[in-house]
Formats: structure tokens, C-alpha cells, sequence
């Protein structure tokens, strides 16, 4: 099936960095969902921009009016993105940039299909047509809506409201602003059985105001804790009996390390394990058990195994050896 | 006789080899800097031409020696040379490198074996200031490539942040060795 093809520019950036974007551009050919060509024109799907510059508001306009083009500030460490609501820091990195082109590339295609859908542009501050991601409507839970919403868009500010509390999703830089420090109470709140409410995008204007916030977490450790916190009730219904395994160690360097949790995931990603099987190889309690593999399976992290457990009984493992006791020794670790 | 562990820290020429080791070590590490003669490569001031070096002292006189190789390519034939007979290999990626990703296809090949024996973790650096690629992303690397193995955000100026990638790799090795045991019963 041929690519679509759309076209970007640059908007009021140095020599420097409009070579940057145009060796990128040469760089991911190929590689991106539609194809894209450089343009010195205006009147492009997507607008690399210096938002110092005074055609940004000329551009934004535009986006306003026609829903094109997509603005994007490209901007360099201690650099504001505003008035613009979507940036990308250089120096470019190739998967950020494949990212955004995708993103930008999804929204476009879908426009060009069913214009009479396109949204309508609003007559305010807002730099980007209003989108509602409409996807969570099937009740989906807090966890499952906000691994969708960060798969999708790589970019932008987002917000749920979800059992009396409002949670900002920051992308790209995948960090969380809570109306609530983040306890068990409040972890277990938002892992609540009822349906998530829709996320809805903020305009740059809401979106600065949350992006001052003193305090982000990252988006791993919310779900991580909504899933290990989570009540029994709210727990997917295959935890206590499927065989599951760990198609990916959980980013303890994001969702926080507690010792148990890395004998259970080295446990869990060698072979597959039911709750009763990962107690008795790991030798921790069934409950503790059960939550960190609440917080997997909230995390996405966790694949069932299909197929009747083995006849034989897994067999505890002890430690390897005392090497690893006396490594763990001299390096200070503890568990 | 004291006995000899070997540990091997690699990476990419600026993703915090010397910083994890010296986290770590119980001795001042020796490390071989010069001036980086490659500045288009990477903006360091200087950087290791041969390797670094540290060690970790048990109870009883064994050690843990702790190589760091050196992250310019001309030195990969070193890789495989530090790498044999070592208990496992740390491989740090710095996400604020232009390609990231194929940065650690560059590990992934090299160490491939000691990757598929489950005696690796990759740590990867800079996540605060430069979000993406994401550690999915350099999961789905590794699929590519047919392996597998713990993937995690890391700061190695921070040495709780280097213990974990240390104790994340001997949990690795411990669940597979006692897995193999169960499997010769």
C-alpha cells in the first residue's frame, strides 16, 4: 500500500538547526508511517518552529482556521516551548523524531479521510484543535486508559479524572502531575473497578500552568502503584490463577525498587509462574505476591501462558551460591 | 587462595562507565584518560583510551574485579578479550546520544552470547532530560534480536542507582542457575 505522503517546513529557526531537521528527515526515510518531504512553503502538514518567532502566531492561526499545520517548537535545554504546546528538544534523536512524524502522520491521514470529522477550531489561545480521545468509552480501567493514551500520542498534555482525582499526563517527557501525593489510598482510589472517564487534551494555556507544578512522578511509577495497591476487587480476574510471564522487567529505576520484587521479576521472566508458584519458589507471601503481580499487569508487563500447569510441582530454588550472599555483602545490598 | 571474580561494564564512549565503577569500588579506580582526540563523537573533554579498573574486596581476600572497556570502536576487539570468564556485563546506553537505539544494537551484537545466558542488564542514562526513547523502545530492540534481558532508568553519578543494576544482574544469574539445577534433578 503506498504512504501518504505529507510535507513539513521550519519556521524561524537557525541555519543550524533547519540542516538539523533536514538531515533528520534524510535520516528516518523509510522508516516513518507516511512518506515526508521538506517544503518552503506554508501550507505543510507540519511546522518545525522557533516559538520566539513572530510567524508562529501567523502559523498558529492558520492551524486554527484549516487544522494545518501541526506546530512544533524545536527547542534546546532551558528553552520555553510557549506559546507553542508541543516541543521536541534537539539535539533530534532519531526514535523522538520518528515519534512525532508518526503522531503528526496519524492525525493528518485520519483528517484527509473523513474531513467532515476534522475538529472545529475554537476561537481562543488554543494552538491545536481540541482532541478528546474517545477510546476509554468502553470502560476501560485508570491503568489500561493511561497505557493507551501514552502509547498513542507521544506528545502533549493530558488529563483524567478518575475516582474524585485528577491526574496530568505530561508527554513526551512521560511524567505525572497528581491532585494527591501518591499513597496507597490514593493508588488504590484510581485502580477502582468504574470506568475511567475520557482524557482530554490541554491547550498550551491550561498546560502551562500544570507543567510549573513542583513535583512530577513518572508515569511507570503510577501504574506500577495503582497495580500494587490495587484491592482484590479490582485486580484482574485471571491474576490468582493464570501462568504468567514477564515479557519485560519492570523499570525499577522509575517505578521504585522494594528487594523482594527483584528475585520475583528474575523468577518470573526465566519461566512462567503462577501466584502459588512464584510464593512458594520465591518464598514470600501469596498477598505480596499477588501485588506486585497486580502491579505488572498494570504496567502491561505481563504475558499469560496458555497451556495446564505442569503435573510436577516447581521445585523451590535456593540461593545459587554464597557468592552472591557475599557480593551483596561487600557492595552493601540489601534483600 | 583468594579466589577472582570479573565483572565487565560497557557502553558507549560518555554513558558513565568510569562513574559506575568508581560508585562501586573499594579502591580509587585507575582509569586511562587523555584528551578525546574524536569531539564530533562525543563533546567529552577527555576519555578512556584503554579501560578502567576497580575492584570490590570480600570477606576472606576473594575480589571482584570490576573492567571497565573502553567505549571508542576501534577498541571492540578488547570487548570480547575482558569479557571471557566474567560473572556478567553492565551495558550503560546515554539516551542523549543522537541514535540510542543503535547504540545498544552495537552491545547487543558484541555481547550477544553472555546476553542469551541471561548474565546482562543494560542501564540506560540521561531518561530525565531526554524521555525518548523510552525503555520499551529499547526493549523492542532486543526482541528484534531474538534476546532478552532487564532494561532499566538509571543515573550512575547516584551509586544506589549502580547497585541496583548490579543486584538486578546477580538476581538474573541466580534464577537461571538454580533453574539449571532444577532441570539436572
Amino acid at each position: 500500500m503506498k504512504r501518504p505522503l505529507l510535507s513539513l517546513t521550519t519556521v524561524g529557526l537557525s541555519i543550524r538547526d533547519e540542516t538539523l531537521v533536514k538531515s533528520m528527515l534524510q535520516v528516518v526515510a523509510g522508516k516513518t508511517a507516511s512518506a515526508w518531504t521538506f517544503s518552503d512553503g506554508l501550507d505543510v502538514d507540519l511546522a518545525f518552529c522557533n516559538p520566539q518567532s513572530a510567524l508562529v502566531l501567523v502559523l498558529t492561526n492558520r492551524a486554527n482556521e484549516t487544522g494545518r499545520p501541526h506546530c512544533v517548537a524545536l527547542v534546546r535545554d532551558g528553552a520555553c516551548a510557549q506559546p507553542l504546546a508541543t516541543s521536541i528538544h534537539a539535539p533530534l534523536q532519531v526514535g523522538a523524531f520518528i515519534s512525532l512524524l508518526d503522531s503528526v502522520s496519524a492525525s493528518a491521514v485520519r483528517d484527509r479521510a473523513a474531513p467532515a470529522l476534522a475538529p472545529t477550531p475554537r476561537p481562543t489561545s488554543t494552538l491545536m484543535p481540541m482532541l478528546v480521545d474517545d477510546t476509554s468509552e468502553s470502560g476501560d480501567g485508570f491503568a489500561e486508559t493511561v497505557r493507551r493514551l501514552a502509547k498513542e500520542h507521544t506528545a502533549g498534555t493530558w488529563r483524567i479524572s478518575h475516582a474524585g482525582l485528577d491526574a496530568v499526563l505530561l508527554m513526551p517527557e512521560r511524567r505525572v502531575v497528581l491532585s494527591v501525593p501518591l499513597g496507597a489510598d490514593a493508588a488504590a482510589a484510581l485502580a477502582g473497578n468504574a470506568g475511567c472517564a475520557a482524557p482530554l487534551w490541554l491547550d498550551a494555556t491550561d498546560a502551562a500552568h500544570v507543567r510549573e507544578a513542583p513535583s512530577t512522578l513518572p508515569l511507570e511509577r503510577l501504574l506500577w502503584m495503582v497495580g500494587l495497591h490495587a484491592p482484590r476487587a479490582a485486580q484482574p480476574q485471571w491474576l490468582a490463577t493464570a501462568r504468567v510471564r514477564l515479557r519485560q522487567w519492570p523499570d525499577f529505576g522509575r517505578v521504585g525498587m522494594v528487594p523482594a520484587h527483584l528475585a520475583l521479576s528474575a523468577l518470573l521472566a526465566h519461566a512462567p509462574h503462577d501466584a502459588a508458584e512464584l510464593a512458594a519458589a520465591s518464598g514470600n507471601e501469596l498477598a505480596d505476591v499477588e501485588a506486585f503481580l497486580g502491579a505488572c499487569a498494570a504496567s502491561g508487563l505481563l504475558d499469560i501462558e496458555p497451556g495446564p500447569a505442569p503435573t510436577t510441582p516447581a521445585v523451590a530454588p535456593r540461593r545459587v551460591s554464597r557468592l552472591f550472599q557475599r557480593l551483596r555483602g561487600a557492595l552493601g545490598i540489601g534483600g | 587462595m583468594p579466589q577472582e571474580y570479573k565483572l565487565l561494564i560497557t557502553g558507549s564512549m560518555g554513558a558513565g562507565k568510569t562513574t559506575a565503577i568508581a560508585a562501586v569500588s573499594d579502591i580509587i579506580p585507575v582509569s586511562t584518560d587523555v584528551h578525546n582526540s574524536d569531539r564530533t563523537t562525543s563533546d567529552k573533554a577527555s576519555t578512556t583510551t584503554a579501560l578502567d579498573y576497580g575492584e570490590v574486596t570480600l570477606p576472606g581476600g576473594d575480589k571482584l574485579r570490576i573492567y571497565g572497556t573502553p567505549g571508542q570502536a576501534r577498541f571492540d576487539y578488547m570487548w570480547q578479550i575482558l569479557g571471557a570468564g566474567a560473572l556478567g556485563v553492565v551495558i550503560l546506553v546515554d539516551n542523549s546520544q543522537p541514535d540510542p537505539l543503535a547504540d545498544l544494537r552495537v552491545y547487543l551484537h558484541a555481547f550477544a552470547d553472555t546476553v542469551r545466558e541471561g548474565r546482562a542488564v543494560v542501564g540506560i542514562g540521561r531518561t530525565e532530560s531526554h524521555p525518548r526513547p523510552d525503555v520499551g523502545d529499547f526493549h523492542g530492540v532486543a526482541v528484534e534480536l531474538g534476546l532478552a534481558l532487564p532494561i532499566l532508568s538509571v543515573d550512575v553519578r547516584r551509586r544506589d542507582d549502580v547497585l541496583l543494576l548490579l543486584d538486578v544482574l546477580f538476581h538474573q544469574i541466580e534464577a537461571l542457575a538454580g533453574a539449571s539445577r532444577e532441570s539436572h534433578t
